[in-house]
Parts: C-alpha cells; sequence; structure tokens
C-alpha cells in the first residue's frame, strides 16, 4: 500500500505539480534568512518605496524591506501549517485507531466530541482564545491542532475497524500477535495514505487560519505574517500599492493554499480509483 | 408487523440518541469555551480584557472589574445566571460599545444571513449543476479543464478572493461600492432600496460564492463518478429513459447524498468566509462585528458571536437531521 | 425476433496497476457469437461466470461499458442496432425490448419508489400518470408481490421481491423481446416456479426470450433451445430436454456434473482445470477449451473447432463446436461373447463408454462383470464380437502400448503389490515395466503420492506393503495404476473390502482423480448403492447379459428391469422378507 502509494503519487501530475510548487515555497521559507536581501525587521529604509533593484517590492509605510518580508511571512505560514499539519494528524490518527480498538464508551464519546468540533466554526474558537489568553504562537498552533483533528479521526477508526475485520489481521491474532504489534505492523502502514491526506488538509486549513487570524489582528502587530501584510496593505490601497504589497502577498498565500489544494485532490484520487480520469471503465 | 414496527422505532431513535449527543456536546464545547475557559484564568482573561485600553489596572481596579464580572461568585452561581441570561435571549453586555450585546448582534445578523444564505445556496446551485455535468463528460475537456480551474479557484483562499475582487472591481473599475450593505443617507425604499442592498451585495457575494463553489463541485463530482457505476444507472439507461432525466433524477439524485449530509459542515466554511469577506469590505454583518470586537477587546461582543455563530450551525444541523428521511429513505436503515 | 450475427465484444482495460504502462490490453468477451432467438421461443445460454453471459445481455440493448468495442450485428426484427447512437435507441430500448437485470447490488435506484420506477417506461412513453400506475398495479399483482409493497423503496423488500420488480418492470411495457439475466437466481424455491410460469406465459405471447443463467434446471424448465457459452464462445447448442443426459461437448457434461440437481445421485464434480485467463498473452491457437477437455487431441491444440451439426443426418440446428464431433466413444463393445470352458460368462454384450465417464458395472458375483472390464483391458481374450479403443480393434493394439492407456486397481492391492516391493518400487513397477524410469522418476512418484494424500519421506517410501493399512495400500494402489497416464481407469471391487469411512475416502480420492486427470472410468461393484454416488451410467449384469444400462439417476429414480428393482431394493433392505 506505502510503496504503491507513493509510485501513483509519482505518476499523478496533478498532484506532483503541487508538491513542486509546495517545495519551491518551502525552500524560499526554510532559506528566508538567507535569501532575503534585509533584515525584516530593518525600518531604517525610506516610506512606501516603489520597486527597485535594491528594494524588488518596494518599502511599506514605515521602511520595511517587502521582499524581505515577504519571505518571513511565508516562513511563519509554512512552519505554522507543517506543525499544525503534524500534531492534527497525529492526534486525529491516535484517537482514530484508538477508538476502533478499543470501542465501548470512549469509543462513543471520542467520536461525539469530533462530531461536536465540526459544528464549531474553528476561527471563533481561536478569535477567543487569542481575545482570553493573548498566547504564543506556540500555544495556538496546539490549540487549532486540538480542534481540527476530527475528520482524520473519523477516517482513521472507520478504517481500522474495517482492517480490524480483514483476515490477515485476524490470523495475526491468532498466531498470538499483541494488540501494539497489530497496530505498528498491521494497521499504521495502511493508514499512511490517509495520513497523508490529512496532513495536507491540515496544513492547508493552518495556513488559511493563519494568514486569516493576523489579517484580524489576533497575532501580535509585529510578527511577520501574509495576513497582517494584507491588512496594512489594504490601509494603503488609495496609494496604488496594489501590484507591489497586496498582490504579491495575495498570490504568495494562494500559491501556497493551491499547491497544498492539487496534493489533496491528487491524494483522493489515488485512495479511491475509481475516481481516476482515465480510468472509463 | 409488530416487530417490523418496534425494530424501525429502535434503529430510528438510535440515530437520534447520537444525533442528540452530538448537539448536546456542542452545547458543552460552546459553554466551556464561552463560560468555563475563561473563569479558569480570570486574573488573565481581565487583563487581557482591559489591556488594550487606555488605562493602568491597580489592584483596587482589578477587584472592581472582577465583582463587576461576578467573577467573585461561585461557579455555579455564575452558571447559574449566565444560562438564565442565555435563556432570556441575553448575550451580555459590551462595555467598550455601551450596549446590549444582543442587540448589537440582532442589528448584523440579517445582512450575515443574507451573505450566508444567498450564497450557499448560489454555490450550492452551481456546485451541483457543474459537478454533475463535469462528471457526466468524465475524461472529457469540458471536464478536465473545468477541474482544472476549479482546483486553482479551491486553492485560493476566500480571504485573497475577496481582496482581489475589491481592489479590482471597486476600487479600480470603480464599478461597485468599497463598503456597506447600503448606499448612507439615500432612504431609498421599494424598488430602489432593493436594486441598493443588490449593488451593495454583488461583490461580496460573489466573492464568497465563488470560494464556495469548488469544494461543492469537487464534492459532487467525486460522488457522482461514484456513483454512475451504480447498476441502477444502467437500469436506468435500459429503461430507454432520456438522457437528461438519468443524468438527474437518477444518478444526481443519488449523488447528492454526500453533499446533502455535509450541510451542516459546509455552513461552517461559508461562515468562516464570511468573517473574511465582510471584514473586507466592510460589510455591515457579523463578521465586521468580530473584527471591530477583536480590535476593541470587546469580549462579552465575541463571546455572543459565538454563541450565536453555533447557534446558527446547530440550527441548520438540525433542519438537516431532520429532513434527512426524505431525502435518503435508506437512513431508517442506515 | 432477435439476432445475434457475427458478434465480437472486446473490453479495453488500462492496467491500473502499470500506469506507466501505455499497452493497453484488452479483454474478448464475445468472439463471432451468432444466436436467434425466434418469436415464441425461449432460447437460454448458460455457462460459468466470466463466459460473457451478461456482456451478451446488456449488447442486446448496446448497453455496453464505453470501454467495450463491438462488431458484428444485432437485429430486433429487422432493426440493426449495431450502429444506432445512444439517442435513437432511447426509443427502443424498454418497447421492442427490456432487460431483467442481474439482482445484485442497487439495480434498483434506492431513492425512488418501486411503483415509480416500474411505471417510469409508460410515463417516458407519454402515458398519464394514473395509467401508469394503475398498469404498475397489475404488473404487481401478476408478479405476486404484496399490494402494499408498491409504495416502499427498494431497499424495504426482500431480495426475491425486488427480483420481482425487476421483472414487473421489463414486462410493463410488453415489449416483443425479453432478456433475464440470471432471474432465478436470488429467489426461493417457490417463486422459481412463478417465475418458470411468467416466462412460459410470455413465450406463449409469441415474445422472443433469451435467458441468462447458471441454472441448469431453471433453463431446461423455461426455454426450449439451450447455447452454452465459454470464454465468449457458443461451444454448443441444443435442445433443452437433451442437456442433462444427451449433452455432446465435454464442458456441457462438466456443467452438468458441477449441478446439483435434485435426482442426481452421483458426487458433484467440478469443471477441472481453471477457466481461462481474462487476460491471455494471446489468443489460443487451438481449441479454447482444450487445457481442460477430457478428450484433447493433437488437433485440439492446432486449430480452432468448427462447429458441427448435432444431428447426425446433417439436419436441425443444433451444434457442437468440437474437433471430435463432442464427447467422443473412447470403448464400444459390439455383441461379445465368452465362455470359459462350455459356460457362458458373458452373452452378447454391447456398450460404450464415453471419454471422461464413468460407467459402473453393477451386479452379484458371477455376473460377469470382471470379465467384462478385463476384456476391454485386452488382458483376455474374447470369443466372438469385437471391441474398439477410440479407432482401433482392442486385440489388434500393441500389448504393451495398450496397457499404457489403462490402469487397474485390484480388488485387493495385499495382493496386486509384491510383498517384496517397497512402496516406492511398487509404484515405479509400471514405470520401469515401460523403460521409463529415469531420473525424473523420483519425483514424479512423490507427486503421485502426494496426489493420493500419503506422505512422501524417505521413510514412508521404504515401508513395505504390510506395514500399511488397507486404506493406505489402496492409496498406493491408484498412485500406481496413475503412474502411466492411462486413459482408462478400472476400479475392480476396490473399496468394497474397505470398512465404510475409508471406502468414503477412497471414492472421493478416487473420484477427484477422475476429475482432475479427465480420464474415463470402469467402476466394477456388487453395490449399487456405491454405483449410485460415482457414476454417470449404470450397467447391470445380469447372468451374463446386460440388463440395463441407462444414465445413474434415471436408472435408480425408474428402474426398468426387474433385477434392477430387486438390487436397488436390497440395498435399501425393504424386500428381506
Amino acid at each position: 500500500m506505502h510503496n504503491r502509494f507513493l509510485r501513483r503519487f509519482k505518476q499523478n501530475r496533478i498532484g506532483m505539480s503541487g508538491l513542486f510548487i509546495f517545495l519551491f515555497l518551502l525552500i524560499l521559507a526554510i532559506f528566508a534568512p538567507v535569501i532575503a536581501p534585509y533584515d525584516p525587521w530593518d525600518y531604517s529604509f525610506g516610506y512606501l518605496l516603489p520597486p527597485s533593484i535594491d528594494h524588488l517590492l518596494g518599502t511599506n509605510d514605515i521602511g520595511y524591506d517587502l521582499f524581505s518580508e515577504l519571505l518571513w511571512s511565508l516562513r511563519t505560514s509554512i512552519f505554522f501549517g507543517i506543525s499544525v499539519g503534524a500534531i492534527a494528524s497525529i492526534i486525529g490518527l491516535l484517537i482514530g485507531v484508538s477508538a476502533a480498538i478499543s470501542g465501548g464508551l470512549y469509543d462513543i464519546i471520542v467520536m461525539r466530541i469530533a462530531d461536536a468540533l465540526l459544528a464549531i466554526p474553528t476561527i471563533m474558537v481561536l478569535i477567543l482564545i487569542a481575545a482570553y489568553f493573548k498566547p504564543s504562537t506556540i500555544v495556538l498552533i496546539i490549540a487549532l491542532s486540538l480542534i481540527i483533528w476530527q475528520t482524520i479521526a473519523r477516517g482513521a477508526r472507520a478504517q481500522t475497524l474495517s482492517l480490524k475485520s480483514k483476515l490477515h489481521i485476524k490470523a495475526a491474532r491468532n498466531m498470538g500477535a499483541s494488540t501494539p504489534y497489530i497496530i505498528f505492523k498491521h494497521i499504521l502502514p495502511e493508514l499512511f495514505p490517509l495520513f497523508a491526506m490529512g496532513f495536507v488538509t491540515k496544513v492547508r486549513i493552518a495556513v488559511f487560519m493563519e494568514a486569516g487570524l493576523s489579517f484580524l489582528g489576533i497575532f501580535d502587530p509585529t510578527s511577520k505574517s501574509l495576513g497582517i501584510m494584507m491588512n496594512y496593505a489594504m490601509r494603503y490601497l488609495y496609494l496604488d500599492v496594489w501590484y507591489n504589497w497586496l498582490f504579491p502577498t495575495v498570490i504568495s498565500l494562494s500559491m501556497l493554499i493551491i499547491s497544498l489544494a492539487l496534493m489533496s485532490y491528487a491524494i483522493e484520487e489515488i485512495f479511491d480509483p475509481r475516481l481516476r480520469r482515465d480510468n472509463i471503465a | 408487523m409488530l416487530t417490523l414496527f418496534v425494530f424501525r422505532k429502535y434503529i430510528l431513535s438510535k440515530r437520534w440518541v447520537k444525533i442528540v449527543t452530538v448537539y448536546l456536546m456542542t452545547v458543552f464545547i460552546l459553554l466551556f469555551l464561552n463560560f468555563l475557559l475563561p473563569r479558569l484564568l480570570p486574573g488573565d482573561v481581565i487583563i487581557a480584557m482591559y489591556s488594550g485600553q487606555e488605562m493602568l489596572i491597580t489592584d483596587e481596579l482589578y477587584n472592581e472589574l472582577i465583582i463587576l464580572h461576578g467573577l467573585d461568585k461561585p461557579l455555579i452561581e455564575q452558571f447559574y445566571i449566565y444560562i438564565t441570561q442565555l435563556a432570556h435571549g441575553d448575550l451580555g453586555y459590551s462595555y467598550i460599545s455601551h450596549a446590549s450585546t444582543t442587540g448589537l448582534i440582532m442589528e448584523a445578523l440579517p445582512w450575515t444571513l443574507l451573505l450566508v444564505f444567498s450564497s450557499f445556496i448560489l454555490s450550492s446551485i452551481a456546485g451541483i449543476i457543474l459537478g454533475v455535468e463535469s462528471s457526466w463528460r468524465r475524461g472529457g475537456r469540458f471536464d478536465r479543464s473545468l477541474l482544472m480551474f476549479m482546483l486553482l479557484i479551491d486553492g485560493i483562499p476566500s480571504l485573497a478572493l475577496g481582496i482581489m475582487f475589491l481592489t479590482v472591481f471597486s476600487l479600480y473599475c470603480g464599478w461597485f461600492p468599497t463598503a456597506g450593505a447600503l448606499t448612507p443617507y439615500s432612504d431609498a425604499t421599494g424598488i430602489s432600496y432593493v436594486i441598493d442592498v443588490l449593488w451593495h451585495l454583488i461583490l461580496p457575494l460573489g466573492a464568497i460564492t465563488l470560494s464556495q463553489i469548488p469544494g461543492d463541485y469537487l464534492l459532487i463530482r467525486n460522488s457522482m463518478l461514484l456513483t454512475i457505476r451504480e447498476p441502477f444507472v444502467l437500469t436506468a439507461r435500459a429503461k430507454g429513459i432520456k438522457e437528461r432525466r438519468i443524468k438527474y433524477l437518477h444518478t444526481a439524485r443519488n449523488a447528492i447524498l454526500p453533499f446533502f449530509t455535509r450541510i451542516g459542515i459546509r455552513i461552517v466554511y461559508v461562515i468562516t468566509g464570511v468573517l473574511f469577506i465582510e471584514t473586507i469590505f466592510a460589510y455591515p454583518g457579523l463578521g465586521l462585528l468580530t473584527y471591530e470586537a477583536i480590535s476593541n477587546r470587546d469580549l462579552p461582543l465575541m463571546q455572543g458571536i459565538f454563541t450565536i455563530s453555533v447557534l446558527l450551525v446547530l440550527v441548520v444541523n438540525i433542519i438537516v437531521d431532520i429532513s434527512y428521511k426524505k431525502i435518503d429513505p435508506r437512513i431508517e436503515y442506515a | 425476433m432477435l439476432k445475434f450475427k457475427n458478434l465480437n465484444v472486446q473490453y479495453q482495460i488500462s492496467d491500473a496497476s502499470k500506469a506507466s504502462d501505455a499497452s493497453n490490453k484488452s479483454i474478448i468477451a464475445l468472439d463471432n457469437i451468432s444466436l436467434n432467438v425466434n418469436k415464441g421461443e425461449c432460447v437460454s445460454i448458460i455457462g460459468e461466470s466470466g463466459s460473457g453471459k451478461s456482456t451478451l445481455a446488456l449488447a442486446s440493448m448496446k448497453l455496453l461499458a464505453p470501454n467495450a468495442s463491438m462488431s458484428g450485428s444485432i437485429l430486433l426484427d429487422d432493426i440493426d442496432i449495431s450502429n444506432l447512437t445512444d439517442k435513437e435507441m432511447e426509443n427502443i430500448r424498454w418497447n421492442k425490448i427490456s432487460l431483467v437485470f442481474q439482482n445484485y447490488g442497487d439495480v434498483l435506484n434506492p431513492v425512488h419508489k418501486i411503483i415509480d420506477q416500474i411505471a417510469e417506461p409508460l410515463i417516458k412513453n407519454g402515458e398519464s400518470r394514473k395509467v401508469a400506475l394503475d398498469r404498475s398495479l397489475e404488473m404487481i399483482d401478476l408478479l405476486k408481490i404484496k399490494p402494499g409493497r408498491s409504495t416502499l423503496f427498494p431497499h424495504q423488500i426482500s431480495a426475491g421481491e425486488r427480483q420481482r420488480v425487476l421483472i414487473a418492470m421489463a414486462l410493463i411495457t410488453d415489449p416483443d423481446i425479453l432478456v433475464l439475466d440470471e432471474p432465478a437466481a436470488s429467489v426461493d424455491a417457490i417463486t422459481r416456479l412463478h417465475l418458470v410460469k411468467i416466462i412460459q406465459q410470455q413465450v406463449k405471447a409469441q415474445k422472443a426470450v433469451l435467458m441468462i443463467t447458471h441454472d441448469l434446471s431453471f433453463a431446461t424448465l423455461c426455454s426450449d433451445r439451450i447455447s452454452v457459452l465459454y470464454s465468449g464462445n457458443i461451444i454448443e447448442s441444443l435442445p433443452s430436454a437433451e442437456l442433462m443426459d444427451s449433452q455432446r461437448h465435454p464442458y456441457t457434461r462438466a456443467l452438468v456434473r458441477s449441478f446439483p440437481l435434485m435426482e442426481r445421485t452421483k458426487e458433484l464434480a467440478g469443471v477441472r482445470g481453471i477457466p481461462p485467463s481474462q487476460f491471455p498473452e494471446k489468443k489460443p491457437k487451438g481449441c479454447i477449451f482444450a487445457p481442460r477437455c477430457t478428450q484433447s487431441i493433437e488437433v485440439c491444440l492446432q486449430k480452432h473447432p468448427k462447429a458441427k451439426l448435432r444431428d447426425l443426418n446433417g439436419q436441425g440446428e443444433y451444434f457442437v463446436v468440437c474437433h471430435r464431433g463432442g464427447i467422443a466413444t473412447m470403448i464400444s463393445v459390439k455383441n461379445i461373447d465368452k465362455s470359459y470352458k462350455d459356460i457362458a460368462v458373458l452373452k452378447n454384450i454391447s456398450l460404450t463408454l464415453d471419454e471422461g465417464e464413468i460407467l459402473a458395472l453393477v451386479g452379484e458375483t458371477g455376473s460377469g462383470k470382471t470379465t467384462l472390464a478385463y476384456l476391454i483391458a485386452g488382458t483376455i481374450k474374447l470369443d466372438s464380437g469385437e471391441i474398439i479403443f477410440r479407432t482401433r480393434k482392442v486385440g489388434e493394439i500393441d500389448k504393451l502400448e495398450f496397457s499404457k492407456k489403462v490402469g487397474i486397481i485390484y480388488q485387493s492391492p495385499r495382493d496386486s503389490i509384491s510383498h517384496r516391493f517397497t512402496i516406492f518400487e511398487a509404484i515405479a513397477e509400471p514405470l520401469k515395466i515401460h523403460g521409463l524410469f529415469n531420473g525424473g522418476s523420483a519425483d514424479k512418484i512423490k507427486n503421485a503420492l502426494r496426489e493420493v494424500q500419503l506422505p512422501v519421506d524417505e521413510f514412508f517410501m521404504k515401508k513395505y506393503p504390510h506395514e500399511l493399512s488397507g486404506g493406505e495400500l489402496q492409496r498406493v494402489a491408484i498412485a500406481r495404476a496413475l503412474i502411466l497416464k492411462p486413459d482408462l481407469l478400472i476400479a475392480d471391487e476396490s473399496t468394497s473390502f474397505l470398512d465404510p469411512s475409508v471406502q468414503a475416502k477412497i471414492l472421493k480420492l478416487l473420484l477427484d482423480l477422475q476429475n482432475e486427470h479427465g480420464i474415463s472410468m470402469i467402476f466394477i461393484t456388487h453395490d449399487i448403492g456405491v454405483a449410485r454416488k460415482v457414476s454417470d451410467k449404470i450397467a447391470v449384469l445380469y447372468d451374463g447379459r446386460i440388463v440395463e444400462n441407462a444414465p445413474s439417476h434415471q436408472l435408480i429414480e425408474n428402474p426398468q428391469h426387474e433385477y434392477t428393482k430387486f438390487l436397488i431394493d436390497a440395498v435399501r433392505g425393504s424386500k428381506i422378507s
């Protein structure tokens, strides 16, 4: 399953273009300190300079170099996204698998919570928590992870349940295999595509949330974020800064999310071969 | 006959036990976030609430505020007060606006509902028609290019879409107003009032609708691709039924079921989207109110908006759960 | 009238596991099918799953999947639908021809009430809703679906009721042609009988009915003619009445043998071998059934057989596609006599043994059954008459050559296997005799032992006969009889000395091996009870004559001769007095 999944992904043009865009942005983010021509907190340049050789995207209202700021903001977005994606999918996987394995009251309670979380607007919860505690980024990452694991848990639970009834797992049980053995050798490897799917989807949600929340002014306004950049750019739109300030930010955010959308669509297609476009039989 | 009756009744009630448990759980989460969480760390909340304002919080003031918010009373009593107020539709008092939270929300709610439901209906119709037609031509050029287009649009967040719409159509083309839901001081009535509302509505509605269509489209398209392979589609073809009837009455009618079950979830997406769109277009709904609440650190207002949005989703869920039996006759046995 | 002319259907499949592999493979689903279904007649198509039955049903309405390509023509009366578009087909479907789908999964739309689904074709034809619903209620009544069911949804009724809904839906527009795909698969025995009546009514009403089924008895009950489909080819076409006892193609016989008929007595046996691959590397050169056939000869692997008329006079439309003209006669015994000194042991015996057939010779001790068997095996000479083995007279075939073709399992393995031989040597003996013992023989012997479910370790193979039980030893004897791959196996009372539980096992083994090797067998026994469980045909010998010779189930069910009746009653123990 595992290997076949990776091979199919490699053959999927949509998925691979998504992956390439993502990797490109990831490299920009990782090497932002190297690539960025200036310190993004350095406001020693002129205000609202138009793009030039020195300042590829010009400067903002207090004299930050916009290109450097953009790279650092991208870094924030991707760091936030990947962290939330990893934590949320691990939580979801753990909860889903354990619910399926243990069953009983635990299963019922946990899955009802999962269903209930679907009805709660995530963004409002984060706004509230941010308003209560002025939390650090790390706390927000954990808070977001704690409220968006539900779809992964549901998928993991359903798949584990169906795996549990498979003969090869029953056989392993009859040979005396322990529950941890079954989970690690038989169940988790089968859940890899689901994990990949969940991870990408959650990264996408997190990137969007980070941009959205900082746009609304939830985050520390001095930190670097695509949302904050957009918010400020909107205030100076009357000065025609859309082409060097607003749109580069908007497009960067869109590119990042598009790359994730492409990957998640590809994974879904691989997951269920009946969705393949070339499969007409 | 009796056993069948009992059987159905039992299964039915089992489904509803599950559904009601979820409702209760949702309300519990709401109460936890609105009531319990701030009281677990009361000091922090007071400071968080007032630190944004130009005032020095002395110990004296701090204690006054604790008493003002009733945080000195036992938790049970606080809870009783909170619930009683809630039951009377009192969502609290906004000290910053010096107004009842309920009043502020009720003023904004109609605009949000207008945006949420009209965009929900429009995007559903567009998503269904495009998804059905695309899947029917699966693998063809129309399907492939529409799919690519939708995947790209799907990747553009509502936030970005709204900003681009505003910049291009309002600021640079000047076709539409940049802010508000009505032209100020126009006092238009009748037809001209409606036109005015629509004129202000088009851009925010367009942005939020466009951002929702790809999700609906992809869901319907995938569901259709699975349904097309069902034997009853072949049965319908064999019966010589006209293609359009097969497409919509037989195939799409079944393919729409997962779409319908997800209405509750999708309404959450729409509300999230509307939050940003209203902020961008300064559209006087709950989204803009939220933005103002955040800027003013108006905690009671935020809590009130949170309550209302959760209740809104709950109401939609209840409607879906009640009417689902009509949509999918198999539900009794599911 | 429904007519297929040289119909070919292929499915293009892109192998999902090798997406990079651009070469698309194709499956041949139907290979040059020609078939007529006339007005007022029902024709059944029988065959294993994967033989292309359902493809034929779908092709009759041009409902093939988009990855299917089709050539040839399909005539509905005089309209050739093979080149019509879907749009043009809309008016033909369900008006000219309707189809009763195989009842699996959601073949009915789960979200529409059944009465609406039955009425839908009428409404589409422009009938008013009221008329359409009234007609639907009539159909529901005709098919004995409980009236209250009509407003339910498909998942709320039983599988048997869904099957009847499908039939009601097909009959609603009163089409001239009716195609039914496995209509009896999901119904109980009583409903099944009702369906037979419904189908017969349709035939009487001058409809052309094509029925696809794997239920052979249902096929004979409903239809006049039967075509046997194997791997996309019709390999035999025959009148229904001849299916059970006079089939001509080895495959048809194998199908009949696998089918659990109420009246049959013999153990069921599957079709030997495995069905042909759906992804053949290339189209086989020879007969498609050759690898599984019990009587394939050189030519069968070389070229495609042509259809031969079943009627020897070259009349009629029934045919069999086989190089050998259908099930061939392996041995024909013509008017033989045999006497020892002046005691006549066999008097004017005639019988035949087909390829792959099991014939039981039943009679009391001294009836001459053993003598007959050994005459056939060529080990004793006959007085008059002749025995033909395939094309040659038994006496004229070289003895050594002929003895290779006949394996014999004797009554007593203790006597038939030298006590000086080890098990290995005993089984090796025939190979040595025929000069075939060589390096590969040890493996051959081990395989033979495995086939008879005996251990293959050195220790066991070095054992001597007296160390084995009777049952084990008989297994060794079977292994020895089969080691030369004979065409004919003679089992001479070879289980009668065993106790019943061991006998049961040995019999089962013998039957399985006979089926898998595809060989003919003469089973000599005095116990007609055993004979009925193992044989296709039974010949009863009494005082040197064959008093009765018939298919086993007929003979047991309806014995003609007094002596046969006596034997059966004796076994039943009902005439002890």
